[in-house]
């Protein structure tokens, strides 16, 4: 059994064209898994799922064997503090008008988690490599870096088993971005790490395994080095010859 | 040939607080010069300055020639024209610069049908439905005939920028500035945006300034690069050479962050 099984999943809004088609993976504890693909390739709405916010038409998905029901609210509470999100733009996802620490410590107040609040925020502070002053400080005080690291704070405070990454380096500057991707591969060692991007170059440098998506049609998966070094699928083939790469050196 | 733009030492004062210091910068005809840097570092601002579209709050001194025309201080009234026939801009995300409630035919037609008074002719419908049909062939619209009577939001993100592009080209500048052309867009179709900015400029002798943050994109369309930080130009240079051998320590961490994906892209990470 992995940790998160995703099986078979058919989705479409309302009576449109299919989103997602026979969608399956799975996903092994403590492993690293990039979903890559443009837009309109599903990718979002497969997060939607992930995260519980919407049911699939047909399929299911599981978590530890036990399928998401998203009507069994007693169900829910316990899925949302294992898999907790990071989203892509740091500057709209945190509350402005709440302190760092009451950011932080929200989903232990929200899924009724018992314990030192103080101590288990301190300790996520300190794991997306902020220190303890910023606590008493607002947002708008912070760089989109650091924001990003406060909405990885808040994610992992409840220590979640999977930690879902929704664009989470796409809004940030380069060199801000690799030091962020460095926290998420840093933090993936302690937890599983899903990653949504339409960046191969970001999904290449954080995670392990790798799924290409389509519309809404998994055309490719494997291990991370093995898909990017011999894409065999026309469009995992073109995604990869479109990323543009720093010119050769001189010397 | 005298240069397209000419900045020299030009600084911007937002009240007490400096966001462009001592910046020079210039164009030649035909050249392709990127500017990078990340947020706020002042190359959008510096771009807009370089067309005399600052703020009004904003303090400028220095100057900035325009084809040989001074924008710091002069009227929009001079400027106008200037802009369109100098410089075209096309910005990072097309669906907010195109009006939503017009076929793009039609936006395209409207900087045409200026182009073609300025140059003494008023032109017939027929005349400016003809050279639409030309310019969206030109950026590689598919099926242009029925592309030009659709709007907007029945367009591809591609396909709008496109069109965005068709427009600038419309008015025949001796300058594009295009400040994040591709970062809205799929890689796959930025890469055919970034295939076509090339051509265009080529085949039609223009300058191009490239805003961007993005190293490798840059580093497909222009032969020289202006680095900046905090409102500084830190370095400048042909773009092989900064890229292999960046002397400043900010273009060096640049480098090195886009050359770690690079690596992790070949499984060297």
């Amino acid at each position: 059994m992995s940790l998160l099984d995703v099986n078979g999943v058919d989705f479409s809004y309302g009576r449109g064209k299919p989103v997602l088609q026979q969608v399956s993976f799975a996903v092994e504890a403590g492993a690293s898994l990039g979903i890559v693909g443009e837009s309109g390739s599903g990718k979002t709405t497969l997060l939607r799922l992930l995260l519980g916010l919407t049911r699939p038409d047909a399929g299911t998905i599981a978590l530890n064997g036990a399928a998401i029901d998203t009507r069994d609210s007693s169900f829910m509470r316990g899925y949302r503090r294992q898999v907790q999100a990071v989203f892509q733009d740091p500057y709209s996802s945190l509350d402005p008008r709440q302190s760092v620490f009451d950011i932080i410590a929200e989903p232990l107040r929200s899924l009724r988690i018992a314990g030192d609040h103080v101590a288990l925020v301190a300790g996520a502070l300190d794991a997306v490599g902020l220190d303890a002053t910023s606590l008493r400080r607002y947002p708008h005080q912070f760089s989109g870096g650091q924001r990003q690291r406060i909405a990885i704070a808040r994610a992992i405070v409840a220590r979640p088993q999977v930690l879902l990454a929704d664009e989470a380096v796409s809004a940030l500057d380069l060199t801000t971005r690799v030091r962020i991707v460095a926290l998420l591969q840093a933090l993936s060692k302690d937890m599983t790490l899903v990653f949504v991007s339409h960046d191969l170059g970001v999904v290449a440098a954080a995670c392990r395994d790798i799924v290409v998506l389509e519309r809404g049609r998994i055309v490719e998966s494997g291990r991370t080095r093995d898909v990017l070094a011999r894409p065999k699928h026309p469009y995992t083939q073109a995604l990869l010859a479109s990323v543009p790469r720093m010119p050769e050196g001189l010397s | 040939m005298s240069n397209l733009v000419d900045i020299g030492n030009l600084s911007v004062q937002a009240g007490n607080r400096t966001l462009l210091d001592n910046v020079s910068l210039s164009i030649a005809p035909g050249e392709r010069v990127g500017l990078i840097g990340e947020s706020g570092s002042g190359k959008s601002l510096t771009a807009l300055a370089a067309i005399g579209l600052l703020a009004p709050g904003l303090t400028a001194s220095g100057s900035v020639q325009l084809a040989g025309q001074q924008v710091i201080g002069a009227q929009d009234r001079t400027l106008m024209p200037l802009r369109g026939t100098v410089t075209a801009t096309v910005f990072q995300e097309p669906l907010t610069a195109l009006d939503p409630l017009l076929p793009v035919g039609r936006q395209i037609a409207e900087p045409l049908r200026r182009r073609l008074r300025r140059d003494g002719r008023g032109p017939s419908r027929a005349e400016l439905d003809a050279k639409v049909q030309t310019l969206l062939t030109q950026v590689a619209l598919p099926d242009p005939a029925t592309r030009s009577r659709r709007y907007p939001h029945e367009l591809s993100g591609g396909q709008r920028q496109r069109v965005a592009i068709a427009m600038a080209l419309a008015c025949r500048p001796q300058l594009l500035i295009a400040d994040e052309p591709t970062t809205a867009l799929d890689v796959t179709t930025q890469a055919e945006i970034l295939r076509l900015l090339a051509k265009l400029v080529a085949d039609n002798g223009m300058a191009l300034l490239f805003i961007s943050h993005d190293l490798p994109v840059v580093a497909r369309v222009v032969d020289r690069v202006v680095v900046m930080q905090h409102g500084v130009v830190v370095e400048t240079g042909p773009v092989a050479e900064v890229f292999s051998a960046p002397r400043h320590d900010y273009t060096r961490s640049l480098v090195a962050a886009a050359r770690s994906f690079d690596r992790a892209l070949e499984g060297v990470a």
